[in-house]
């Protein structure tokens, strides 16, 4: 195992020597390669401010040096141990102990490790939100999807799924945008950035002026959790299908009233019945603990706006309600689609598991069939998603281009399209020697799990 | 054997990674408190200090009292007696307003992130509408009638060969950490620029036609000139007046300059908080009141912030939300915009075309690899002109926002000569150029051939990321195929683009210019502009023009620069090396709270310094 | 949220059975799947709509007689690749009703489509220029006695310049013309845009696909049927393109090559052949110790027919199941390609219509939900097929589903 674990180690040199030379070959013969013309803002430049200007650039990053020298001197610089060199660009002398440095990016003239340090935390913060509830909501669905197999939740719980899989990003974002924060309609939610200016200046939590209000909402939202969580857990089904039905025809009414101009009776029509059947539907599923939970967290929204509504005091959002807030939208659009795979994953693992011998053992020996699922086969099919989880590790930090663009937030993955359209020489070098090593490392966690969680493969 | 993991455990670990979250939003909480409070600090210290000054004022106004010196010199009577300068007129107009108050902030937005706002290492518009602000120069234009009013000068004489300019300065003139400004700034401004371990390459090369700056006393500086340029008062008049104390020091470590993101201090109504610690990671601009400002008229908005933007989209939302005061519009929103009765309601649009605003073009490649290409006849490159459709670009593309563009210069300008008319869509006169020039259809598949037998075919590239280019684009394709000729759009990157320019290897393009406020046009069509990184990538050679161009730059007398300008025009009219599309308006929303918002012959008076818009008590948004 | 964790996973091969065979079983079983039969109903309607594109929307009429003459502009225009596709569907209708075995049947399919390709390339040369309001002008000038147009009386590229229009109308919006989903930025018909485009989503989906199936094939065979150094070398080089951020490699070789629809294919098939190459790698790591192989290896036969004779049909079942959902994360990385600005400028397709949705000013639901409803579409039925076949072929979840 150790023997096979160092010889994995030592192979990634090459390949992320190989990766990042790849990149940087493509780089530079691409047209308009890598130069300074590009740093060079504003057309309206005499020949000779231009020719200086690009001069000064050359010197400052060496961009006039041959390609191979560019990527040697890059390789040196990252490389822990190395030549150091002096002011003039002279080689002093061989140091082991000289650290890497990814140098400076052309684009935005500052350190690397700069950028990186602002821009990880943003794109760490969207997926650390987006993981678990992916995960979350992936296994709840895939361990009901195993144990139904077959059966009508099963089919319809993997088409739905398959379904959110199918809707591009871009699509689903578009929409979100369109509808929910946009004028045109629903403006629940921001459409771009991290925070409101003024949020920055707020107290970090929520705060009320009237004590009244917080006892109000606290109120409020017991009674409508506990009102839904009551319904869902001891209302028949007719009982359950019609209260939702109505609540979401009262719901969709609602919001046919807030949109703005004046509306047909159609679209609040649509409106009302499209709601009510997304509500009877959920109230339908006999899934208690998923249909608890949905109707739970719709009993807190409505409690919230209950509270919202009949404030009296003034309310001050706070900076972390508003960072929530701003986060809603992407994180939506980040963990949506990626249900269907992690949850068919979990329902193959728990389908396995449960006819496993052990599983058997266990009923015969008269555990309950509930005992059965979670504590033995749910903790043995664990673990084909956490190797999973491993290959997630160079998705955490680079980004998704896509939201990105879409919300106007600066995370990793607008950063990699900026640099590689701007030729950023250092940046897009950085950039892919970190994803390359996450991904590499990665794979090699996933291969060690895999191994862990079944002694049959062996590595010797 | 290990103990197996519960649904216990799970809730433990969920509660201590809360708990550790928890601890971790506390700590940048105290962090966020921290900041604010030695924000508050220094606030606080420079009050004192201006305390104590003040009570050393009034300690020697005291003692000269004592020693019964006010009564022989009456130097507060004095004081009140100082005329306004001219280039406060407008600004103390609108302080007298009925409506007026101090207060309130301008919330802006940038397209781009912003790598450094340090003057001279900033290269973008962007970080020059902040030192705008902050930096004050000798000179200042008046937005109406164009002419030169002293700022920080007093008064100004040139001498009779159009060589020297003698500056006078004001002597009550304090940079915002209460330094006074003197000549000694102005000529260290000058040197700084000129020292070439300062990472000021462009400003170098502009400054390079002064041959000396002199101090001459406290308050008068020379600036000297190699040779007569017309533009010479604007270079000397124009130059943001940097502070010696707080930038000289940078002279021993200049790469610390060079590397800076945010050194800026000025002598204008706006500084930053903290002249020395502005970073990009901030994520945009903000600049507070001077308090100690100079100027006879106070500035009135607390603050100017600038926010960055970059999705166009989202600043529009932004601006919609009322989170940003103003918002340039593309014609397409702006008439989508107006019929948005709630939006029109609490904003103020203004349309027009701006002084400086520019043009755009077609740039008709005339040698590619060293060969003429077919546009180096000139009668092929007037039949395109007639095949362009402008006023169909106006009115189509622009939406009527636009007029059609005759030449580099702008009709409002005394450059352009009024007898030149653009050339209106003619397919017929298009269609007999062609032929003249030898273009028929010789296998009948209905494109053009030349005399050889190649087909009238040629590549259109634009910027790729602009959407009204690419709507253009395709226009013009439909309107070249009604001549029978075949053009290929090809959407490009910025930097493939300047790489096709300086490598001279493309058929024709689409850009655009913008203009000043006399437009020089030496180095986009002058021939020894060919030269490779060259602006004149079109490769037009015109010895009229050249001779024209380079009379016109050396003048100094107004008038006669004029008619060669004209000539030139007209010499441009004849040959087109580019077809002139249009000029664009700019199609401006700003939010109704800012009272005295209005259009100048420069453009709006929006961000004029010294300010001139204000909020009205009643209506302000913003406190500190 | 990508795959690649589980794709080095691939331990389930069914041994016993004749591969072939079994290929056909698992595709019979995967059609008792109702969603799978409506995703290939769906397929088959966009393949009907591909085909017959310039005959559902086109602004050249389809007859029109003018002064006495009968004539027909459309069929005229009728490009070689709008004919070639004609023969390719005809002949395919044609041989299904044929006797004969499936290789037959193929063999002689693409026989028929190289040679009617062939011909209608060299002989068919409509004008290269199309000045389509032409005939809406005659028309109304009255030069027609009677025109007879196509459903959709626009091209996909008719930007309706006659009528001087802006764009961005919503559906229906218009009384003088008919635009049953609206027209986008450039003033062109949604609807007519769209059905062009459908062969661009199909042909981008095949084709690309078609080439990291190729490449990956014969990467991963060559390193499966090797291994030891061969196999060592070419893992590093599927770590290298797996490690390379995609989008890298699409942005650098947009700039490289221009935005050609063709070339798009390559792009996106050269980087996505690395799954297919880990499948077949893993197969024929396993194919190469069994005794057929050995056998063949015994009698001297020849590498190449050792390696696609023998063992490539033995080890293509995972590959072919990956198949559709490989074309339809193409379908959806051209969308990518598209709404980044990267895309076709002048000839349709969904993603670039998306693009517009974003893009002006205010949110123009038609341009978003007609045309990204179409990717969603597509996208889900070639999962449907996907997931359904893996199923089938997945013989421990098909045991356990009984």
């Amino acid at each position: 195992m150790y023997h096979y674990l160092i010889r994995r180690l030592l192979l990634m040199f090459p390949t992320l020597f190989g990766i990042t030379l790849v990149v940087f070959m493509v780089m530079a013969a691409a047209p308009g390669g890598i130069s300074a013309q590009s740093l060079i803002e504003g057309q309206n430049l005499e020949p000779e401010v231009k020719k200086a200007l690009e001069d000064y650039y050359n010197r400052l990053y060496g961009l006039d040096d041959p390609a191979p020298v560019q990527y040697l001197r890059w390789l040196n610089n990252v490389s822990p141990i190395g030549f150091t060199v002096d002011k003039d660009g002279e080689l002093e002398g061989f140091s082991l102990t000289k650290g890497s440095d990814l140098g400076m990016s052309f684009r935005y003239g500052r350190p690397v490790l700069d950028l990186l340090a602002e821009r990880v935390p943003v794109t760490l913060l969207l997926n650390v939100l987006s993981v678990p509830i992916i995960y979350l909501i992936a296994i709840v669905i895939g361990v009901r999807a195993a144990t139904e197999r077959g059966r009508s939740f099963d089919v319809g719980s993997g088409v739905t799924l398959l379904g959110l899989w199918s809707v591009p990003t871009m699509l689903a974002g578009v929409l979100l945008i369109g509808f929910f924060a946009s004028d045109q309609y629903w403006h629940w939610f921001p459409t771009a950035g991290l925070s409101r200016r003024e949020a920055l200046v707020m107290p970090f939590l929520p705060h009320w002026s009237a004590w009244g209000d917080l006892l109000l909402l606290f109120a409020a939202v017991a009674v409508a959790v506990s009102l839904c969580v009551g319904i869902s857990l001891k209302g028949g089904a007719r009982l359950r299908m019609l209260l939702m039905a109505v609540l979401g025809l009262f719901l969709g009414g609602m919001m046919a009233a807030a949109l703005p101009g004046e509306q047909g009776y159609l679209v609040t029509l649509v409106l009302a019945a499209a709601l009510a059947g997304i509500f009877a539907l959920v109230a339908y599923t006999d899934y208690a603990a998923l249909r608890t939970g949905v109707m739970g967290i719709i009993g807190l929204f409505l409690g919230i706006a209950v509270a919202a509504h009949f404030a009296q005091g003034e309310f001050v959002r706070g900076f972390l309600l508003d960072r929530l807030w701003h986060l809603a939208l992407p994180v939506l659009c980040l963990s949506y689609g990626s249900f269907a795979f992690l949850a068919k994953l979990t329902r193959s693992a728990v389908l396995e598991n449960l006819q496993a011998d052990y599983a058997r053992t266990a009923r015969a020996k008269g555990v309950p069939e509930r005992l059965v699922l979670w504590r033995h086969v749910f903790r043995n099919s664990l673990l084909p998603l956490i190797t999973v989880a491993a290959g997630l590790l160079p998705g955490l930090l680079g980004g998704s281009i896509i939201v990105e663009a879409l919300f106007s937030i600066d995370g990793m993955g607008k950063l990699a399209v900026e640099a590689v359209q701007s030729r950023d020489r250092e940046l897009v070098l950085s950039l892919t020697l970190i994803s390359g090593l996450l991904t590499l490392v990665g794979y090699l966690i996933s291969d060690i799990c895999y191994a862990i969680a079944d002694p049959r493969v062996s590595y010797e | 054997m290990e103990r197996p993991f519960t649904a216990k455990d799970l809730l433990l670990y969920a509660f201590l990674s809360l708990l550790l979250l928890m601890i971790l939003l506390a700590m940048y909480m105290v962090d966020r408190q921290w900041e604010k409070l030695s924000q508050m600090q220094r606030v606080m210290q420079e009050q004192a200090d201006d305390v104590r000054s003040l009570r050393d004022t009034v300690r020697s106004l005291d003692q000269r009292l004592q020693g019964g010196a006010l009564a022989s010199a009456p130097s507060g009577a004095g004081a009140v007696a100082d005329p306004l300068p001219a280039s406060f007129s407008r600004a103390q107009a609108a302080a007298q307003k009925a409506d007026y108050a101090a207060g309130d902030w301008l919330v802006s937005a940038f397209a781009v992130g912003l790598k450094t706002i340090t003057p001279l290492v900033s290269s973008d518009r962007y970080a020059s509408d902040v030192q705008n602000y902050v930096l004050e120069s000798l000179l200042v234009r008046d937005p109406e009638t164009l002419e030169w009013q002293g700022l920080i000068a007093r008064a100004w004489q040139v001498s009779d060969d159009g060589l020297t300019f003698t500056f006078q300065l004001r002597d009550d003139v304090k940079f915002s950490d209460g330094q006074p400004l003197t000549a000694a700034d102005v000529v260290f401004t000058y040197d700084f620029i000129m020292n070439p371990a300062i990472a000021a390459p462009r400003e170098r090369a502009y400054y390079d036609k002064i041959a000396s700056v002199k101090a001459n006393g406290k308050y008068e500086v020379l600036f000297r000139f190699k040779e007569p340029y017309f533009n010479s008062l604007s270079l000397a008049g124009g130059m943001g007046i940097l502070a010696k104390h707080f930038y000289e020091p940078y002279l021993a470590s200049p790469e610390t300059f060079n590397q800076s993101k945010g050194l800026l201090i000025g002598s204008g109504p706006y500084r930053l908080a903290d002249p020395k610690s502005w970073t990009p990671d901030k994520g945009g601009v903000e600049l507070e009141r001077n308090p100690r400002y100079w100027g006879p008229v106070q500035p009135p908005l607390d603050r100017l912030l600038w926010k960055i933007i970059a999705n166009d989209a989202a600043r529009l939302t932004t601006f919609r939300n009322r989170e940003i005061d103003s918002y340039g519009a593309r014609p397409r929103e702006y008439q989508k915009l107006l019929e948005d009765k709630e939006l029109t309601s609490r904003s103020q649009h203004f349309e027009y075309m701006a002084l400086t605003g520019g043009y755009s073009y077609i740039g008709w490649n005339q040698v590619r690899n060293d060969k003429p290409s077919r546009f180096a006849d000139p009668r092929v490159r007037q039949a395109m002109t007639y095949l362009t459709d402008r006023q169909r670009i106006v009115d189509e593309i622009y939406l009527g926002y636009a007029e059609v563009a005759v030449s580099p210069f702008s009709p409002r300008s005394r450059q352009h000569d009024p007898a030149i008319e653009a050339r209106q869509f003619n397919l017929e006169t298009a269609k007999r150029l062609l032929r003249e020039a030898g273009f028929a259809d010789r296998d009948g598949d209905g494109v053009l051939d030349d005399a050889a037998g190649k087909p009238f075919k040629f590549e259109l590239v634009f910027f790729q990321d602009n959407e009204d280019a690419r709507r253009l684009v395709l226009l013009l394709k439909d309107l070249y195929a009604k001549a029978g000729i075949l053009m290929e759009p090809k959407p490009t990157e910025w930097s493939v683009m300047l790489d096709l320019l300086n490598r001279k290897d493309f058929d024709a393009i689409t850009l655009g210019w913008t203009s000043g406020i006399e437009t020089d046009v030496y180095q986009m069509l002058h021939s020894s502009q060919t030269v490779n990184g060259g602006d004149n990538f079109v490769n037009y050679r015109s010895k009229d023009f050249d001779r024209v161009v380079e009379q016109a730059r050396a003048n100094v007398n107004e008038d006669q620069r004029m008619a060669l300008w004209r000539q030139a025009e007209r010499i441009l009219d004849e040959d087109q090396p580019y077809t002139f599309l249009v000029r664009g308006k700019t199609l401006a929303f700003i939010d109704k709270r800012f009272h005295n918002v209005a259009l100048t012959r420069i453009g709006l008076n929006l961000n004029f310094v010294p300010v001139e818009v204000y909020v009205p008590a009643a209506m302000q948004k913003y406190t500190d | 949220m990508s795959e690649g964790g589980a794709v080095n996973t691939v331990p389930v091969t069914p041994k016993a059975r004749a591969q072939r065979g079994y290929l056909s079983q698992a595709v019979r079983e995967a059609f008792v799947d109702w969603g799978t039969r409506l995703g290939a109903l769906w397929i088959g309607v966009l393949i009907f709509i591909a085909v017959f594109a310039p005959f559902l929307a086109n602004s050249h009429p389809l007859l029109l007689s003018e002064a006495g003459q009968v004539r027909s502009p459309l069929l005229e225009y009728l490009s070689a690749a709008d004919v070639t596709l004609l023969v390719a569907f005809f002949s395919a209708l044609a041989l299904l009703w044929v006797p004969g075995t499936v290789r037959s049947k193929l063999l002689a399919w693409l026989a028929i489509l190289a040679l009617g390709g062939l011909l209608s390339w060299l002989l068919i040369s409509p004008p290269k220029l199309s000045i389509y309001e032409q005939y809406r002008e005659r028309q109304a000038s009255g030069q027609y006695d009677w025109v007879i147009t196509a459903p959709i009386p626009y091209s996909a590229k008719d930007y309706l310049r006659d009528y001087g229009a802006a764009g961005l109308e919503a559906p229906l919006a218009s009384e003088e013309r008919r635009h049953w989903l609206g027209t986008d930025e450039n003033g062109a018909d949604v609807l007519s845009r769209m059905i062009h485009a459908t062969r661009i989503a199909l042909g981008i989906g095949l084709v690309a696909t078609g080439i990291a199936m190729l490449i990956g094939t014969i990467i991963g065979g060559l390193m499966g049927y090797f291994s030891g150094v061969v196999d060592m070398i070419g893992m590093r080089l599927v770590e290298i393109f797996e490690a390379i951020p995609v989008l890298f490699l699409l942005l650098t070789f947009v700039a490289f090559f221009g935005r050609n629809l063709y070339i798009m294919m390559v792009i996106i098939g050269i980087t996505s052949w690395t799954g297919y190459a880990r499948y077949v790698r893993a197969e024929f790591l396993k194919l190469r110790q069994q005794e057929f192989v050995q056998a063949a290896v015994a009698c001297g036969l020849p590498l190449h027919s050792i390696l696609f004779r023998h063992m490539l049909p033995n080890g293509m079942a995972p590959v072919l199941v990956a198949v559709s959902f490989s074309v339809a994360s193409a379908i959806l990385a051209e969308a990518t390609l598209s709404f980044l600005g990267l895309g076709l400028v002048d000839d349709p397709s969904w993603g670039q219509m998306l693009n517009q949705a974003v893009q002006a000013a205010t949110f123009n639901w038609w341009m978003a939900a007609f045309p990204g409803g179409a990717i969603f579409l597509t996208v889900f039925a070639y999962n449907l097929i996907g997931e359904s076949m893996r199923d089938a072929i997945d013989p421990y979840l098909k045991k356990s589903s009984r």
